[in-house]
């Protein structure tokens, strides 16, 4: 066989020619690039889920719920944890891709990512961004509250003394209506207890300006069908602009 | 172009010689078309013509992608690893056409696998070799590329790493993985071949 000479006419006719090195050097930094955004996007759902475990309020369901396990199952932020993983595999994807990404081995992509994201979710957690990104969410996206709903309806448990919603008119500012999440009505009485405050002594909680359309979480004693005497007031998970941090306990 | 010299030219040099000048490229196809046709012979089991067809394709895909040559690398790793794709991207249809096994084993080689799969010494070497043709064909592919390139390409670890793209220690269990299979393939066939 004369398979060189053969190769060699093609390439002449063909007039091939070698890829420029650039192309190479593109690829290889396009699949870094793609490989470092999917671990920032990683460690973003990290913060998120700090943020939303915190504002979910486990200590809290512990103080007061006989078995909150079930509470919490149910109201893990799951879309963010999904969004976690499949940024993962993206990273790990993405990493294959580059020169020398081949010879790492899947399970320590897999590790190192992991561990990355949950540093820089922390860092991002810090600096408020989880926080942020839940808010914009709970504002700009029908789908995205519908996914979250678990984390409103832990809150609707009157016979628990729980109940969240949105406030509807305000009489004043411990008298108020408010319509929960299962679009029922209440009427809300805002008054101290001097026995229930010391069991959330360690667990302050941020002043909240009340007005009509703010979502809220209560915690009281349902007096009736439609009235709820509420001792502590807070704002709902991601739902409060005006508050300076809607965090419970407070970072 | 020297086509004397050339020859005995490193790699790497071949490689600039060729991006400067493409008839250099000429003693790159001279020096490794017969290991690929070898290689690619064994693991696809095609005949020659197709064989000859393929090894062009991989040639002109080598030459086009020289510049993406990682001198870290062995050269000889990389133009197997070329070859390596064009073989599993062009699997499916060079599968409709078996032909019958290729693998030649020579004596070093069968020595190799001797030692190390722990086969008798005593056994005929002629018979060793067509069964070990015959049970290395029988392997899943991933099983089957390793064991060609650790037995009958001579490949290192760190080389077969190269060639397919995976961890040292993902090769090593493809080893071991590939060994077990050869020993049910034995023991399933009732074949002969003790202390595999």
């Amino acid at each position: 066989m004369n398979l060189g000479k053969d190769i060699l006419k093609i390439i002449k006719k063909d007039k091939i020619k070698p890829k420029a090195k650039y192309i190479f050097i593109f690829k290889n930094i396009l699949a870094w690039s793609l490989g470092i955004f999917s671990l920032i996007i990683s460690s973003l759902s990290v913060s998120v889920i700090i943020d939303i475990i915190n504002n979910n309020d486990y200590l809290f369901f512990k103080t007061i719920h006989p078995s909150p396990l079930g509470l919490i199952i149910r109201s893990l932020p799951y879309f963010w944890i999904l969004g976690m993983v499949i940024f993962v595999i993206i990273f790990r994807y993405t990493l294959k891709q580059t020169k020398d990404g081949y010879k790492i081995e899947v399970y320590k992509i897999i590790i190192i990512s992991v561990i990355l994201s949950i540093i820089l979710g922390i860092f991002f957690y810090i600096q408020g961004i989880g926080n942020n990104i839940d808010n914009s969410f709970s504002k700009k996206s029908p789908f995205y509250n519908q996914m979250m709903k678990p984390r409103h309806l832990m809150w609707i448990q009157e016979d628990q003394g729980m109940l969240a919603g949105r406030i509807i008119s305000i009489t004043d500012q411990s008298n108020f209506n408010l319509e929960d999440f299962n679009k029922k009505q209440w009427q809300i009485i805002l008054i101290e207890d001097k026995e229930f405050e010391p069991k959330f002594k360690k667990m302050p909680f941020p002043k909240v300006n009340l007005k009509p359309g703010l979502e809220i979480r209560a915690l009281g004693k349902e007096i009736d069908k439609n009235t709820f005497q509420a001792f502590i007031i807070k704002p709902a998970p991601g739902r409060c602009p005006d508050c300076p941090s809607t965090n419970f306990p407070p970072r | 172009m020297e086509k004397r010299d050339c020859l005995n030219k490193k790699d790497i040099e071949l490689v600039q010689l060729s991006l400067e000048n493409q008839d250099y490229f000429l003693c790159m196809v001279k020096k490794y078309e017969n290991p690929l046709m070898r290689y690619i012979r064994r693991i696809t089991n095609i005949n020659f013509e197709d064989a000859e067809d393929l090894l062009q394709e991989i040639f002109i895909k080598v030459y086009t992608n020289l510049n993406d040559f990682d001198p870290k690398l062995k050269f000889s790793s990389w133009i197997y690893r070329i070859a390596h794709n064009e073989v599993i991207s062009n699997f499916r249809k060079l599968k409709v056409r078996p032909e019958k096994i290729n693998s030649e084993i020579n004596k070093d080689m069968l020595e190799k696998i001797k030692s190390d799969l722990n086969i008798e010494k005593e056994i005929d070497q002629k018979i060793l070799k067509e069964k070990l043709n015959r049970l290395i064909d029988q392997l899943n592919v991933k099983y089957k590329e390793v064991i060609i390139l650790k037995y009958l390409e001579d490949k290192t670890y760190e080389e077969i790493s190269d060639i397919i793209k995976k961890p040292t220690n993902t090769v090593g269990t493809l080893i071991n993985r590939a060994k077990k299979q050869l020993n049910n393939i034995i023991k399933n066939q009732n074949i002969h071949l003790p202390k595999l």
